[in-house]
């Protein structure tokens, strides 16, 4: 096969990506959740948190 | 007719030889069959029978095979009848003239060759008698389809999920901070095996939006996020409906049809929609109103049960129309082949491409979706880059290169960007034509390869009913109107055979799709070890 044949079989569209593996389960919201988890290192969770908790405590005093 | 003749045609009727032919009476055989005109009854067959030492028929096999206007010269094409019927209903002539020729009860006969017996008007009128459905499909639009897809879809949540990172790395910086602040908060928050993306669609902003700031990116951020939870929420809700359409196709009294397929981009749900809506609307269907199960209509979220929902769907339709595309998978080839095993009629469609026109449909496809096609080709037709000149070569290495470009600076991967397709289009001009050439000529060469396999070349595309043994061939068509000519003639009973002896193998071959329905072979070795593990 010639180099430049080559050149254009190994030229990915995307790379592949845990979320392109296949999986057994097509639960939408698993893989929501699933993925949502992978994205945040330990820092970007304790953000995560702390901005969910504010919001919770926002509607709190808003609905109180 | 002559007696070597008549004794060759005894040959054909019993699939045996006739033995002890030196002491066959030929010039009494003569003097009966010197005329072509004269009448030929049950006891007259049966005395010819005996001259050339075989053994004699019932009356129902003559009444059905012969009947009463056979004469001396109509005696080949009763017994082609019979061949044919034989290849049918057993892939064996010995064993369907021991089986039919001896049975004396006229209901028995009638029992052991229902199969072949239908009449399609009363086929028609079974049809026309046929209930109307309880329940109707709740029928999913073409754009939704790719919504019932597994993998597909995956792009919403990874947008939807990405972009609430994002926005949470943007409540998390300091007001008015910059970019570079931000993306270092961003490296800071994020699992670094997910980085990428996160980073890149920062920067692909970036690129669309040179002169925002952190805040105008927020905004983008909650407007893309809506929308993005649309999306998320619009694929649920037609998966909704495609769940309670797959339980609609469960209760159905009636399956007439299964299609089978595999579809895993976007465009394969689109591409099978237009194949089933433009073959199901055909003339052909008005009068007999078929059930069918379209894959891009029906939902589960199970492995497990979609593979046994499919399963089922084989074992209750009438006939398989296998619909190929650019690769083979396990999937539809083991449909295929669960169906031929059941006995069951396969219509293989293999689309015949007309180059101009596909050129039109491809270059206004979304870039991307283009550029994925090129990939399929590349994968299906290896020697397809090896084929291209100089000057095609630069251009499908240019024209690759700017959609490549296109698809990495896309913000989301879900929402479309229809001002940035149409200004690459633009930009690419007559470059983008020359392209979808390239791969529409591909892909005719791929789907005229793979008919001239299936059809003539490939072991498989003839396969055994497992309960019976008789052979079942794929019957490959490449237009609309020849599908629906032959899908019709299929439900009804009505298909056309020629009988052909090739090389001492008897062949039936259907008139429409011009391909090996059943056979019978010549090879004494190999007909005889299988036939003792079918009919003893």
């Amino acid at each position: 096969m010639p180099s430049d044949t080559k050149l254009i079989l190994k030229r990915a569209v995307r790379t592949e990506r845990w979320e392109h593996q296949e999986r057994g389960d097509y639960n939408l919201d698993r893989f929501d959740q699933e993925f949502r988890d992978r994205l945040y290192s330990d820092r970007g969770r304790e953000v995560l948190r702390a901005q969910s908790q504010a919001l919770d405590g926002r509607n709190g005093e808003r609905n109180g | 007719m002559q007696p070597e003749e008549f004794i060759r045609q005894v040959q054909l009727l019993t699939g045996s030889e006739v033995k002890g032919q030196d002491q066959i009476d030929r010039e009494s055989l003569a003097a009966i069959l010197r005329d072509d005109g004269t009448p030929i009854d049950c006891s007259h067959l049966n005395e010819l029978l005996l001259l050339v030492h075989k053994d004699r028929v019932e009356g129902p096999f003559f009444d059905h095979f012969f009947g009463r206007g056979c004469t001396v010269g109509r005696l080949p094409d009763c017994i082609a009848g019979f061949q044919k019927a034989a290849l049918q209903l057993y892939g064996n002539f010995v064993f369907a003239y021991r089986t039919l020729s001896r049975i004396r009860d006229r209901r028995e006969f009638s029992e052991k060759t229902a199969p072949i017996r239908k009449n399609p008007k009363s086929e028609l009128g079974r049809f026309q008698k046929r209930q109307k459905k309880l329940l109707e499909i709740d029928l999913i639009s073409r754009e939704l389809t790719p919504f019932v897809g597994y993998i597909s879809v995956r792009d919403i949540p990874v947008d939807l999920r990405s972009c609430e990172f994002l926005l949470t790395a943007v409540g998390a910086a300091d007001p008015g901070a910059a970019w570079d602040q931000y993306v270092s908060l961003v490296e800071e928050m994020s699992n670094p095996e997910e980085r990428p993306p996160l980073l890149e669609i920062v920067s692909n902003y970036r690129l669309h939006e040179p002169e925002a700031n952190l805040s105008k990116f927020r905004t983008f951020l909650e407007q893309s996020f809506d929308t993005l939870s649309a999306r998320k929420q619009e694929v649920q809700l037609v998966r909704a409906r495609a769940t309670k359409n797959q339980d609609t196709y469960l209760t159905w009294d009636h399956m007439d049809v299964y299609f089978a397929t595999s579809m895993r981009k976007a465009w394969e749900y689109k591409d099978l929609y237009d194949f089933i809506e433009r073959l199901m609307s055909a003339d052909e269907f008005k009068d007999l109103d078929l059930r069918y199960f379209d894959p891009t209509q029906a939902y589960t979220d199970n492995r497990i049960n979609k593979g046994l929902v499919e399963a089922l769907m084989l074992k209750r339709a009438y006939c398989t129309v296998y619909s190929v595309q650019d690769t083979d998978t396990l999937g539809k080839d083991s449909e295929l082949a669960s169906t031929l095993a059941q006995g069951k009629p396969v219509i293989a469609f293999i689309p015949e491409v007309s180059v101009n026109e596909r050129i039109c449909q491809l270059a206004g496809e979304d870039p991307v979706t283009i550029l994925e096609r090129l990939r399929f080709v590349l994968y299906a037709d290896e020697q397809m880059a090896q084929r291209l000149n100089d000057e095609e070569y630069g251009l499908v290495d240019y024209v690759q290169n700017a959609l490549a470009d296109y698809g990495s600076k896309r913000i989301w991967l879900s929402i479309p960007d229809p001002n940035a397709a149409a200004k690459l289009r633009e930009d690419l001009g007559e470059d983008l034509v020359s392209f979808c050439r390239i791969i529409a000529r591909a892909e005719k060469a791929i789907y005229d390869k793979r008919a001239q396999t299936l059809k003539d070349a490939h072991p498989l595309a003839l396969q055994v009913n497992l309960a019976t043994g008789v052979a079942n061939g794929v019957l490959v068509v490449r237009t609309i109107a020849a599908c629906a000519a032959l899908l019709r003639r299929i439900v009804l009973s009505d298909m056309e055979f020629a009988l052909e002896e090739m090389a001492g193998m008897w062949l039936l071959r259907e008139r429409i799709s011009g391909c090996v329905y059943r056979v019978v072979t010549n090879d004494r070795k190999l007909n005889n070890c299988f036939w003792n593990f079918y009919l003893r």
